[in-house]
């Protein structure tokens, strides 16, 4: 089965305005996700080390127990987590699709030389305002492209609601589709290539 | 060719975060942190208490001080 991102939706949409509009200048601000989750965004170079080890670098904080990821309205942008407290608390780092797409091997805190590795959580946590995931994120020149969109899933075993006569609904996931021009257009969610890169 | 394909997605589309330079660190962690525990507090009705301040460390002028006689 190709694991792939489960789109969560909430209601909290000021929470989502508020990761739209975050940039440095910011850094330290705190917000809280339908006060169920605390969130602080610090100006910081999560990526330093991405490129060479596919880790994030953070500060030094509590223990983190999971990695996760939201995204603003439409998946403009997008945030991983970093969970800890209790997964109450955590703290966001900006990234890109190719994070999504290339799973991090794990994370090391500031001034460590050891590599943690917190659980990943396929999910990212969007808006509930309607509104579809679409978003390209293009490089060299609008010649090679990320593409995010969101697609249903079905459960073929599901089993009918007998007074509805409906199927339970699943919740949709994230689709990220690659135009490369080494190798014209390619999808990675239903391609054993993102499979292989996923359980790498 | 799954390296190749990795290396050549790594190339083609990392970017950092607008106005973030390499190796940026926080400046502010730790007050963000502390921030963040008095909000998670305050919402669920508990009493925050900050830390104690650390003592403020004595500070040594480094530089020698080679202007002396006997």
């Amino acid at each position: 089965m190709p694991v792939t991102y489960t789109i969560h939706r909430h209601a909290d949409l000021s929470f989502f305005n508020w990761l739209a509009q975050l940039n440095p200048s910011r850094s330290g601000e705190v917000a809280h996700l339908n006060k169920e989750l605390f969130c602080t965004y610090v100006a910081y170079d999560a990526l330093a080390e991405w490129v060479d080890e596919r880790i994030y670098t953070l500060p030094k904080l509590p223990q983190i127990s999971e990695l996760t990821y939201f995204a603003s309205s439409q998946g403009r942008r997008l945030y991983g987590a970093a969970l800890f407290g209790d997964g109450k608390r955590a703290l966001l780092f900006e990234v890109f699709p190719l994070q999504l797409l290339l799973l991090p091997y794990g994370i090391r805190h500031e001034g460590s030389t050891e590599i943690l590795t917190p659980g990943l959580r396929y999910e990212i946590h969007l808006p509930d305002d309607k509104k579809p995931v679409s978003n390209i994120f293009s490089q060299q020149d609008d010649y090679a492209g990320l593409m995010l969109s969101e697609e249903t899933q079905s459960d073929p075993l599901a089993q009918a609601n007998p007074q509805t006569a409906l199927k339970p609904v699943l919740p949709n996931r994230l689709r990220i589709d690659a135009c490369l021009p080494e190798l014209a257009y390619v999808h990675f969610n239903q391609s054993p290539v993102l499979e292989t890169l996923l359980g790498a | 060719m799954l390296r190749l394909l990795i290396s050549l997605l790594i190339q083609l589309f990392f970017r950092r975060p607008a106005g973030i330079a390499p190796g940026q660190k926080a400046q502010d962690i730790d007050a963000a942190l502390e921030r963040l525990e008095e909000a998670y507090c305050a919402a669920h009705g508990k009493r925050y208490r900050r830390p104690p301040a650390r003592p403020p460390q004595p500070t040594f002028d480094l530089a020698p001080d080679l202007d002396f006689s006997l």
